[in-house]
């Protein structure tokens, strides 16, 4: 399209007019308010009190900030490599011609990514619950013991490990499969006629036309990992469980549990720059891609 | 071609079908938990020899007012889903129509944005719902909603305009039409499969919203996704209810899903949401 130059028009701060200020208003105002706070004790009602790096400070040394770290970290260890595999395996077995049902199949993997995380929640509950789970009984058949997954602090992130992992393999398996319908044909059969073993023909063909969905599948599987809250929060029915805490957790805690909205909005910020940290990648190649058009 | 064994096509459909089972296995446990009596369900929800089936956890769960709870669910992300993409629609197209200065840093600050997490504006949202009276109202949801909505689907309409082909514009602009007008007239109606897809992702992005429900909103007016949280316990679930409202909760995007699954994949892969 032809792009006018006339931008001091009506027409045009009519189009762009009303997305500024919404995106204004409710985006942007509230993350730069939110570092403004973070230098801030406040209770949310009595007037704020400048305190400079403290909330920082006392954020290293806070018990529960290391819990929620830890957290963070083996989620993040874990779910990133699982997630990233098996979409790729996934997408390469349901791009195969010869699987019978492939849209079926396709329609299967997307089923968790559509349900809201607490259902999603709710499942795995009754998937690992000590008396009445499937996977205990598959365990104790396996010759094993059953465990009180959730229950137990030591292995209740498993949990949410499994919990998201079956949420979002449709995502990677699905952006996987974009980038492999992307590829064309006779690359793959040219490799092949070339003499290409299937390894070859996976590392050296494959995986480099691969690598823009690889790197959509890693960077957004990262934020969504980071930001986990939700299967943390269904299991506060009876208090708080601190021993699952991660970072979007303890911002929400630490401002509707104890009103520290000046250190929770220090945790949030400390949350959105890991977040950034993790996006810039692919935030970098979304804009050179833009710069090409 | 590469000629195809039998025995390869037999083992890679067995695989795909195993993978494929045990992937609904989970669903499929929610539905069974639902419609089963309780000692049956801790007994073994698979276990199909002397089944019984029951509606009575549904009808618990919705004497339990769970019928508001998804009610409010419809309002706010329908609404959600239309405001958005009103706005986003006609920013996009400024985008792509328009040069201006600034451009390309009001693009990248867009960009950026649409990783932000939800944490990262509470603070500021709520003491900004308590002076304007926003609080508890789903009219406050829905704008926060459209806001944290408008990064992606710019970015998605607007490579959708930019593959339209410039002729469509010429033609208007000799008959008269506005900037705006194009837009709604001409545009629109073209862009219309890419508006659908954007539609569907962020309706049931929309409807899976839980932080933003429990913190601006007080329970009686929390959507399904966040109202099922009263049915839990960690350590004593009444897993009729419990999964009956699970499966109340993703009927409505399940089967907006089903019927819309080409535009949802679309929207998934196409803009980058999760």
């Amino acid at each position: 399209m032809g792009e006018r130059k006339d931008y001091l028009t009506k027409d045009f701060f009519i189009l762009m007019t009303p997305a500024f200020i919404l995106l204004f208003i409710f985006i942007v105002y509230p993350i730069l308010n939110t570092f403004y706070l973070s230098f801030f004790k406040w209770d949310g009602f009595t007037p704020p009190q400048f305190v400079g790096l403290q909330n920082y400070e006392k954020m290293f040394d806070y018990e529960l900030f290391r819990t929620s770290i830890k957290n963070n970290v083996f989620l993040f260890v874990t779910f990133l490599p699982l997630v990233t595999l098996l979409g790729l395996a996934f997408s390469i077995l349901l791009h195969n011609r010869e699987v019978v049902g492939r849209n079926v199949l396709r329609g299967i993997v997307m089923l968790g990514m559509v349900m809201p995380l607490t259902v999603v929640g709710i499942v795995w509950m009754l998937l690992l619950d000590p008396r009445s789970g499937i996977i205990n009984k598959i365990i104790e058949l396996l010759g094993g013991s059953p465990r009180a997954w959730i229950q137990d602090p030591s292995t209740a992130i498993y949990f949410v490990l499994l919990g998201s992992l079956w949420a979002w393999l449709g995502f990677s398996t699905t952006v996987f499969l974009a980038g492999l319908e992307g590829i064309d044909k006779e690359i793959l059969e040219a490799a092949i006629i070339d003499g290409a073993n299937p390894w070859q023909k996976f590392r050296y063909v494959l995986l480099p036309l691969l690598k823009p969905a690889l790197i959509v599948v890693v960077t957004m599987s990262s934020i969504y990992i980071l930001k986990v809250f939700d299967l943390i929060f269904v299991l506060s029915a009876e208090s708080p469980p601190l021993y699952l805490s991660v970072l979007a957790y303890l911002v929400y805690y630490e401002a509707f549990f104890r009103y520290r909205w000046g250190f929770a909005a220090a945790v949030a910020t400390f949350l959105t720059v890991a977040v950034f940290v993790f996006s810039i990648g692919m935030l970098k190649r979304m804009i050179q891609e833009r710069r090409v058009e | 071609m590469v000629k195809v064994s039998m025995k390869y096509k037999v083992t890679i459909n067995i695989v795909a079908w195993m993978i494929g089972i045990m992937l609904l296995i989970p669903l499929f446990g929610l539905i069974m938990a639902s419609i089963r009596p309780f000692s049956e369900v801790v007994s073994g929800w698979w276990i199909l020899k002397n089944a019984h089936f029951t509606l009575e956890n549904y009808i618990d769960v919705l004497n339990r007012g769970f019928a508001r709870n998804i009610l409010n669910s419809i309002i706010i992300a329908g609404f959600a889903t239309i405001l958005p993409l009103l706005v986003s629609g006609m920013a996009a197209y400024g985008f792509t129509s328009f040069s201006f200065p600034v451009k390309t840093m009001l693009f990248l600050t867009l960009v950026a944005i649409q990783v932000v997490p939800q944490q990262a504006v509470i603070i500021p949202l709520l003491k900004l719902f308590r002076d304007l009276g926003l609080y508890n109202h789903m009219y406050g949801i829905i704008l926060v909603h459209s806001a944290f909505a408008l990064p992606w689907t710019i970015f998605f309409l607007r490579n959708f305009f930019m593959s339209i082909p410039k002729d469509y514009e010429e033609a208007a602009k000799i008959d008269g039409l506005s900037s705006v007008g194009i837009y709604f007239r001409i545009i629109l109606p073209i862009a219309l499969p890419a508006i659908i897809s954007v539609a569907v992702v962020q309706f049931i992005f929309a409807w899976q919203d839980l932080f933003f429900a429990i913190t601006l909103l007080r329970p009686e007016n929390w959507p399904a996704s966040a109202g099922i949280t009263k049915f839990v316990s960690r350590y004593n679930p009444n897993w009729g209810q419990l999964t009956a409202a699970g499966v109340l909760t993703i009927l409505v995007p399940l089967l907006v899903y089903i019927t819309l699954q080409k535009y949802y994949m679309k929207g998934v892969s196409g803009g980058i949401k999760g």
